[in-house]
């Protein structure tokens, strides 16, 4: 039985093999990812009346998306927090993926795996824990009260909370993804570039930095597109001047029951995320990237 | 010269880092054996918490649920993308560029997206309210691209001629799968499925919208966060770090000592 | 001299990589270090280079002190074992970067790189990255971005060594022409010895961090000084066994059961342990036509192994042991089976006192 299917396998060329082992795979995101995306779209161009959907075909939707001032503040917000965020996690991340390879000797793994803890916990138990050091009652407030000082007011509630809180759930998640790239970053290139001249920092920025930057704008986007979407840790920690888009949206679907508005927004997110990472994409040169760089393979 | 002084900017940073994702962490868990949740310190010992939360069946539930998501989610997500890997590594095509632009999409679409759009296509057009298996379903789609890569990083160095040195020497395709391919990328599967295990059963924003009226531990603590910090979400948010914590460790373990050696190992028995 | 290493030695840990090297090496000189892997060859490199600080010692290079410079301020170029052409930059990248490191004006680093690219045949392939050539292409690369500056001291590590055979001759007679060109000393490591034989002036012969001697590649040949080198370099029958007295008042290694006769014995003692080496192409082989031959050893040609210009004649003695030969007269014609006789000029034959080191 296998042995006759076996032989039809071996008839097979490469390409039929592929596309034959990867159908049921592809099937699973057509269905389940491609399909309720168009569904979204779908549903954004119709119309929502007390909580019933009707079918109108129309752009009302969008033009209220991208007309009403609330709206478009919340998404710059979105945007200038999730700029800010990825920066700064970007900036963080590459000294301590640094570190980490170069000096983690046998401890490598474990100071990876710990730093991927925080990251799997979950944004719900991770907003708590922030709370409970962030809170106005809460480990740093009251820690300076017992050292006699003055608490802070505005540490929760603020968009700067937001931004601490987002840059704390995806710090993690940037330095592994630029830890996998300087994993395959053959360091020896450094010799030669300090054989020829480089000093340490130079020779950092033109070859070290170059050869990990797909790696690096990998891990912005990473955390990017969700930041832009995020709408749990501003709800808790941003206060009432923080709503963000991702907010906004998620209340058309359990607050108001604006479905087809809630659907345009989605579209539009989908829409801003896409034209970032097709611009992030355009600062990648990949002939430049070294991926299949034969003077760097082991 | 600087070589010292650059290492340790850079291991304090590194420090610095560590101190601030653990301190959260560290703290919760100590205010969540404490009499006072709200300065904990110096702790006066108390499992109350703990024993408000085993008490309530809302939580039981909820942690049955997750836990019924999570190992749905890795077992797919896990068998999909190593599927997806070994073909994507083993053969040429010219639709791989499609193929691979797919897989790797749902990672640059954000949770929120995936639960509301799944949430659209269940509840208006196929009328199919909440439930869990949806949920999985939604979840393995984000679970998937990371197992992929999680398996892909670990197999691209794997020696796939091995495969054909099986079939030279006689061993049919189930048997060298099972002989040869699984014991040399068991610890990546079993990896991958760690990882999405923990992040669907840690998951709110695609649940959220999948789930409808099933309760499962992040929902519920999301609801309760919204009355204010309890002892028993720090008691939860404790078990789970505990248990996340745990689970990597045993696989540090085993990247550590496992995967050395256990594919040679099958082979010599034979 | 123009390059000068003085008690250079270095640590890591426990284990001493270089051990009190001392070496003078003359401005046009192409020396190569010679040893096998884990010799230290490429820590001495590396310590040159400035990419290792010495635990003890001095490097001086055109009378300057150069031991405390970082490798950016040496004014020293290396090529790579794997090349390590920067693989995010054209060839004409690669071979701009020193210059740009020097801070060289644009009109100049152009006429450089034409220069190197014209004598290395680098032209057409200017705009290419690296991974888009062949090894070959990349070498030259790799040599052509080490010329381009007009270092002071040129450092090559193992660079053929990635290479196939007929690439590598090619390669060893370019390499040596550039080094006459330039006139700068080239050093070069490497565990081949057809190479450094082939290439050098001088030869190093390092063996456990240390050199075992550092002469002109002729006397490293033929005159070795230790055993290490007897068995390293060239291919040798090798002897061991304790001296003893023989009738004719000569003395002689028993060896297996033979007696293998010395000509000059020095100041070995009898019953001492020493061993004997013989170059192959100094071990002739004769037919044995049943004639007594006293001063011959008796064997049974096993088989022939053919190199091209010679032929290896592998003979097993009759105690079981086997002599590799490759001196034959041109007239002589002997097949797998035959009995032949094994002789050398005893005057040929290298004595080393002490235990052996496989």
């Amino acid at each position: 039985m296998t042995g006759a299917l076996f032989r039809r396998w071996l008839k097979l060329d490469a390409n039929h093999r592929f596309l034959l082992l990867t159908a049921p795979v592809v099937m699973f995101l057509l269905a389940f990812f491609v399909v309720p995306l168009l569904s979204i779209l779908i549903v954004s161009l119709w119309r929502t009346e007390s909580y019933q959907l009707i079918i109108d075909w129309n752009l009302d939707n969008y033009a209220a998306v991208l007309t009403e001032p609330s709206y478009r503040t919340f998404m710059l917000r979105s945007l200038t927090s999730a700029l800010i965020v990825s920066v700064v996690c970007v900036a963080l991340a590459w000294p301590i993926a640094y570190f980490v390879i170069r000096y983690g000797g046998r401890y490598k793994l474990l100071l990876v795996l710990g730093l991927a803890v925080p990251f799997l916990t979950g944004i719900v138990l991770r907003v708590i824990a922030l709370q409970g050091v962030l809170g106005p009652i809460g480990l740093l407030n009251l820690g300076l009260m017992q050292l006699g000082l003055q608490p802070v007011q505005s540490l929760m509630f603020t968009k700067t909370a937001t931004v601490v809180g987002l840059i704390y759930l995806f710090l993690p998640f940037v330095t592994t993804a630029i830890y996998l790239s300087l994993l395959n970053f053959d360091f020896k290139l450094l010799d030669a570039a300090k054989v020829f001249g480089a000093g340490n920092i130079r020779a950092f920025w033109e070859v070290t930095w170059p050869l990990n930057w797909v790696g690096t704008v990998i891990g912005f986007a990473l955390t990017f597109v969700p930041c832009l979407a995020e709408s749990v840790t501003p709800r808790f920690l941003g206060g009432a001047d923080g709503t963000l888009y991702g907010m906004a949206m998620g209340s058309q679907f359990s607050a108001t029951g604006t479905w087809a508005l809630g659907a345009a927004m989605g579209v539009v997110l989908f829409v801003v995320a896409g034209l970032t990472l097709f611009a992030i994409s355009r600062l990648v040169d990949i002939k430049r990237s070294g991926f299949t760089g034969a003077g760097s393979r082991d | 010269m600087s070589k010292t002084l650059h290492k340790t900017l850079l291991g304090c940073i590194t420090l610095l880092a560590f101190v601030f994702l653990y301190v959260p962490i560290v703290h919760i868990t100590l205010a969540s054996f404490s009499k006072d949740i709200v300065w904990p310190y110096p702790i006066r010992f108390t499992t109350a918490a703990y024993a408000k939360l085993f008490e309530g069946t809302i939580y039981h539930d909820a942690l049955w649920n997750s836990l019924l998501l999570g190992l749905g989610t890795a077992l797919l997500s896990t068998t999909l993308a190593t599927l997806a890997v070994l073909s994507v590594l083993k053969y040429r095509s010219r639709w791989k560029g499609l193929v691979l632009f797919l897989f790797v999409a749902p990672l640059f679409v954000a949770d929120v997206l995936l639960g509301i759009s799944t949430l659209i296509l269940n509840g208006l057009f196929l009328e199919i309210p909440g439930n869990l298996l949806s949920a999985i379903l939604a979840n393995t789609v984000r679970a998937f691209t990371y197992a992929l890569l999680i398996i892909a990083t670990q197999l691209y160095r794997y020696n796939w001629k091995l495969d054909d040195a099986a079939m030279v020497f006689g061993a049919g395709p189930v048997r060298t799968f099972l002989e040869i391919t699984l014991p040399g990328i068991w610890p990546a599967l079993l990896g991958a499925f760690i990882v999405t295990f923990i992040l669907s059963f840690n998951n709110l924003d695609i649940s959220f919208y999948t789930l409808g009226a099933v309760p499962t531990m992040p929902s519920v603590a999301w609801g309760s966060l919204r009355f204010g910090i309890k002892p028993e979400l720090y008691a939860i948010a404790a078990l789970v770090n505990g248990a996340v914590l745990l689970c990597l460790l045993a696989m540090f373990i085993l990247m550590k000592s496992g995967r050395v050696g256990f594919g040679y190992k099958a082979g010599r028995d034979d | 001299m123009y390059l000068e290493l003085t008690n250079l030695k270095k640590t890591f840990g426990s284990f001493t990589a270089v051990a009190n090297v001392n070496l003078s090496i003359d401005k046009t000189e192409f020396v190569s270090l010679l040893g096998p892997s884990g010799s230290g060859k490429s820590t001495l490199l590396r310590l040159i280079a400035g990419l290792e600080q010495p635990t003890e010692g001095r490097i001086i290079v055109d009378g300057k002190d150069v031991t405390r410079l970082p490798p950016y301020q040496r004014g020293i170029a290396m090529v790579f074992q794997d090349f390590l052409l920067f693989p995010h930059m054209t060839v004409r990248e690669n071979l701009a970067f020193p210059l740009r490191m020097l801070k060289m004006p644009a009109a100049e680093q152009a006429e450089r790189i034409d220069w190197v690219s014209r004598i290395l045949s680098l032209t057409e392939l200017q705009q290419r990255y690296p991974n888009q050539l062949s090894g070959g292409q990349q070498q030259r690369v790799a040599l052509g971005r080490g010329l381009v500056s007009r270092p002071k001291v040129l450092l090559l590590d193992e660079p053929l060594a990635n290479l196939d055979r007929e690439l590598r001759r090619d390669m060893e007679i370019e390499i040596r022409r550039y080094q006459i060109e330039l006139g700068i000393p080239f050093i070069y490591v490497t565990h081949n010895q057809e190479e450094a034989l082939s290439m050098s002036d001088r030869i190093a012969v390092v063996n456990k961090g240390g050199i075992e001697d550092f002469a002109d590649k002729s006397t490293i040949y033929s005159q070795p000084k230790t055993s290490f080198i007897a068995q390293f370099v060239g291919r040798s029958n090798m002897f061991a066994g304790p001296v003893v007295s023989i009738p004719t008042g000569a003395r002689a290694i028993a060896w297996q059961d033979l007696l293998i006769p010395l000509h000059a014995t020095g100041k070995l003692a009898d019953h001492t342990i020493a061993s004997a080496y013989i170059k192959i192409e100094d071990t002739l082989i004769e037919r044995d036509d049943g004639t007594p031959a006293p001063d011959k050893i008796r064997g049974r040609l096993r088989d022939v192994i053919f190199r091209g210009q010679y032929a290896e004649y592998l003979v097993r003695m009759p105690n079981g042991a086997e002599i590799v030969a490759s001196g034959i007269d041109s007239a002589t014609r002997v097949s797998p089976g035959d009995n032949v006789l094994i002789s050398w000029d005893p005057q040929k034959l290298d004595l080393f006192p002490g235990e052996v080191r496989q």
